[in-house]
Order: C-alpha cells, then structure tokens, then sequence
C-alpha cells in the first residue's frame, strides 16, 4: 500500500506536486495519468526518497521508503529504463543490485527468464535495444520478488507483442495481492490493465476513481440530431443551455442535453426530427477533456467550474 | 480479498545490512572494464615515471653544488617521480566511480536498491579506499625498487628499503595516493558532473602547488597537497612540516570535504 499525504513539491517557483492525497491499495492495477509534465514522475520519484517534498509526506508499508527495512523485497521500481552503467552486462547490472540487498545469485537468472531476455543476459547495457533495456528495468524491479511496484511509463519503446506481454505481467502480479502502481499519459492504454486510475493535472489530483466510474462521471453524452428545421431548434437547445455544435453532414451535435430533454423540446416547439441518437465519447476524449479542463482551471483560476454546470 | 491482503503484508523478508551495501559497491568496482584499466593505468605509470625521474634527477646530480648534493634525497626522488602523475590517475579514479552513476543514471537506481545514504556513500568509499590503499602501495613499493636502480645507474647516491626512514616514505607515499584518490570521490558527490569533478581535482592537485611559490610560505606550508607530500622525504626539511605531520593535514582535511560531500549527499535530490 503506498499513501501520500499533501505531498508537495516546490521548485523555485514551479509546483510540481501540489498537495496530493491519496493511497494506492493492494490487489490492482493502478493507473496513474496525467499529461507529460503533470508531476507523476516527481511524484513517483518523491514515493522512493529520491526526491524530498517540499511538504506533506509518501508512505510505503506505513514508512518512508528510507526506513524500509529490506527496500527491494518490499518495493521494485522502473523509473527509467537507462538508469543502468552503460558497461554493464544485463546479468552485472542485476547482481550489483541483488547484493546490495541480499538477494540470492539464482534469483538473477529467475528474473531474466521472467522477462525473457536471458539470450542478452550478457551484452552490455549500452548495447541494448530500447525494448530490452524496457525488460532489464522490469527484472531490477522484480529481483526482490516485492509487494509493491512501481512502474513510470513501462510500455514505452516495447513492442507490440511487449506491450501485450507487460499488460499480462502488470495484472498477473496485481491478481496476486501486490499493489501495482503504473504511470502512462496515454488513458488508452490504462483503460486495459488499470482497474483504478488516479488523474493528476499540474500537480493536483483530478480524480481517483474506479475506470468504470470514471467513465461514467467524465465521459460527456453528446446527442447527434438531424432535422429539417436545424436553426430554429439550435437556437431552442442553446437557449435551455446546452452546447450546440453543427456537424459537416448537416446534423447537430448536443451536449449538457439528454436525448429525453431534447425530444420533449423539439416536440413542443413542433420541430420534426429525423434522427436523435446518443453518442458515446471514448475514454481517451474524457481523459483529454477532464485534463484541458484543469488546465483551463488553474491558467483562468476561477473557482470550481465543475459545479457550475 | 484474504489472500490479496496476505501478500501485501507478507514478511519482507531479512533485512539489508551495510555489509550487503559493501559487497553490492564490490561487485560494481569489480564489473567495470575502465575501472581495471585505470587501476592498471596507475601501476605502470608509477614504475615508468619513477624509473624516468630517478635517471634524470642522477644524471643532474654530478653537475649540483656540493650543498645541493649533500640534500640529495634519493627515496624522495624516487617517490615523487613515481607519485606525481599516479596521483592524477587516481583522483580521476575516485571522481569515475562516483560520477559515472550519475552520467548514466545509475545513481537512482543505486538509491532505491539502497536508500540510506550514508550507506551508499560509506560502502562506495570503503571499498574504493581498500582497493587504493592496496593499489597505491605496490605503485610506490615498486617506484622505489626500481627507481634506485636507476639512480645507481648513473652514478647517483641511491638507498634501500633497510635504511632509516626509507620504509616510513614508502608507505606513506602510497598512502597520500589513497588521500588523492579519496579527494576524488568526495569531488565526485559534490560537483556530480565527470568533467567539473576531475578538472577540479586536476587543479588542486598539480596547478595549485605550482602556483605555491608566489604565494606566503605559511600557505604553501600548510596547503594539504605539498603538506601530504613531505611523507615522501627522508630528509628534513628545516622550513617544512615533519613527514606525518604533513600527512595528518592531508588526511584531516580529506575528511572535512567527505564530511561536506556526504551533507550535500544527504541533502539533495538525486
């Protein structure tokens, strides 16, 4: 379990991370978004002491990760992938971090077998594909066998079929009981492991919630109407207070407006529709709105604009 | 759910001691190509220069005055020959092992494997200091032993390793090679970039005590370097500091910039 508490993090004049609560609970993916630069990595590198908060604290296991007792058997973190001395081996690379926690030898072989790069166990790291660095950076992660992860942006430079492979590798150790904490700027691809996502914009949080809530609470329901009468019925909608927009094919696209509503509407004003039909946003849209949104928020900093509609 | 809850508070398992520390910063020392090179580096330029400086400063000693002849000290000669670029292999030595952690970004992954600091730091300098104090006393065991040959060579007053005093230079030459490359490292921490760590080190150790001799005796007495390296000599120096003496101003203030760069360690982000 991993719990921030008002986490905060100044640089100059710069928030990073802006008070941030919230915990992260064994059991599941957690996906952790936000657009690049909206503090994950500085929060994730605050989670594992390297960083120091300006305020407020991160707790592993009820600790700051500089008090755990065995750090690599209760945590395993892929920050970044060429955070390795480029004339290493893959295979020196695991050893130098297994001893430093007691980690039997064996358990190196284990690990690059797990993530299946023991044919490039021995090349130098600075020989290494992006994609094998990727996996050698999941094996230091794995090496103490941890109840929790961490891992920033660990699909980045895989390819497909390790994209498949570290999305069945993220669930299978959630499905175990550890807590799996994993950063992305892509909602498209948290939407197929994450369980759970926390939003971050600028540092704050937007939102920390199941995926299928999530999608219900921010996936905005628009409504494509066709009619005759497309003026004098865009005019009635935006006078209820719903947001009008003209499609290129001549219909209208409705939103802040339910199907019912705008039935009863065009019916009363006698308006004839040929097509009413509700229209599903993708994840990847809510995601994009609800991060322009907080961004809007903070650069306008007026106060709650969420409410307000 | 129960068993979800039971891996995430199962048993972490034994703790990691300073000891796994130590052996994790051996097997990095170990597993690096530059690092044996420049240990290798250190070795023959210790014995080549050593052999140089002794045939020269003995083919100039018939032309001294009978003054400078009799101040002739040929374990000191020896010494510095051997030392003097030895000591810039190894301070570049004790600067490599810290920075390159930071040119590659090692050093996060180095902090999540270990997180207390003083760890890291504590287990990076023993194992450096174990292997330069080893390093450094074949360099001068072997400058000596080859370059009074050299020095009997050319008819030049020569010494062994029986007389008096001889023993105590010798050793005490390898040891202010371990104080230099120590400086490094403590270079390394505080400055983190390779080539501000090294240049800084290359000034205070070889273009400062140039610049010594415009400057009043008091600082060129005391300026730790010089100060070191009066453990070299066998003969007093009447204006000088006694051999240890030198020695101690050298290794106190090696410990004073430890204890600065381990402040600076523990403070910063990494």
């Amino acid at each position: 379990m991993i719990e921030l508490r008002a986490l905060t993090k100044r640089y100059g004049t710069t928030v990073a991370v802006d008070d941030l609560s919230c915990t992260v609970e064994p059991g599941r993916v957690t996906g952790f978004l936000g657009p690049n630069g909206a503090g994950k990595s500085t929060t994730m590198r605050m989670i594992l002491g390297l960083d120091r908060p300006t305020s407020g604290s991160a707790l592993v296991r009820g600790r700051p990760y500089a008090q755990l007792k065995a750090p690599m058997r209760e945590v395993g973190a892929l920050l970044d992938a060429r955070a390795v001395h480029q004339g290493r081996t893959a295979r020196q690379h695991l050893r130098c971090l297994a001893d430093s926690n007691g980690l039997p030898k064996r358990r190196v072989d284990e690990v690059l077998e797990i993530v299946g790069m023991s044919s490039a166990a021995d090349q130098r790291a600075g020989r290494l594909s992006l994609g094998m660095s990727q996996r050698l950076g999941i094996a230091a992660a794995l090496l103490g066998d941890p109840g929790v992860l961490l891992l920033d942006e660990p699909v980045n430079g895989l390819d497909t079929e390790g994209i498949r492979w570290i999305r069945q590798l993220m669930r299978r150790l959630a499905r175990e009981g550890r807590t799996v904490l994993v950063s992305s700027h892509l909602m498209s691809e948290m939407a197929l492991t994450a369980g759970h996502v926390i939003v971050i914009g600028r540092g704050r949080l937007i939102a920390d919630t199941g995926i299928e809530e999530f999608v219900r609470l921010h996936a905005q329901r628009r409504v494509l109407v066709r009619t005759e009468l497309a003026e004098k019925l865009a005019g009635l909608l935006t006078g209820c207070g719903a947001a009008v927009y003209h499609s290129t094919e001549g219909a209208l696209i409705v939103s802040d407006l339910d199907s019912a509503a705008i039935f009863s509407l065009a019916a009363a004003h006698d308006v004839v529709l040929s097509e009413l039909s509700p229209q599903r946003t993708s994840l990847e849209e809510a995601y994009v709105a609800l991060t322009r949104d907080s961004l809007e928020f903070h650069t306008a900093n007026e106060p709650d604009v969420e409410a307000s509609r | 759910m129960t068993d979800v809850t039971s891996r995430a508070s199962a048993p972490a398992g034994p703790p990691a001691t300073f000891v796994d520390a130590v052996r994790s910063e051996g097997t990095k020392f170990r597993t690096l190509r530059s690092v044996r090179y420049t240990l290798l580096a250190v070795v023959v330029m210790a014995f080549g220069f050593a052999v140089l400086f002794s045939a020269g400063a003995g083919n100039m000693w018939t032309k001294r005055s009978p003054a400078d002849q009799a101040g002739f000290d040929p374990t000191n000669v020896s010494l510095q020959g051997g030392v003097l670029l030895t000591q810039l292999a190894m301070g570049v030595l004790g600067v490599l092992i810290v920075t390159s952690e930071y040119a590659t970004g090692m050093i996060r992954s180095s902090l999540v494997a270990v997180p207390r600091r003083g760890w890291l730091l504590g287990a990076k300098v023993l194992v450096f200091a174990v292997v330069a104090l080893v390093v450094g006393q074949i360099a001068t065991f072997g400058a000596f032993l080859l370059g009074q040959p050299a020095l009997s060579s050319v008819h030049a007053p020569h010494t062994g390793l029986d007389a008096a005093g001889v023993p105590g230079a010798v050793v005490g030459g390898g040891l202010f090679l371990l104080l230099v490359g120590l400086l490094g490292v403590a270079c390394g921490f505080l400055i983190r970039s390779t080539a501000g760590a090294i240049t800084t080190t290359i000034a205070v150790t070889l273009v400062f005590p140039l610049m010594l001799g415009y400057l009043p005796e008091a600082i060129s007495r005391y300026y730790p370097i010089t100060a070191g390296q009066r453990v070299m000599a066998v003969m007093p120096d009447a204006s000088g500091l006694g051999p240890w003496t030198g020695l101690s101003v050298l290794a106190a203030t090696i410990v004073v910039f430890l204890g600065i760069a381990f402040a600076a360690f523990q403070r910063r982000d990494a």
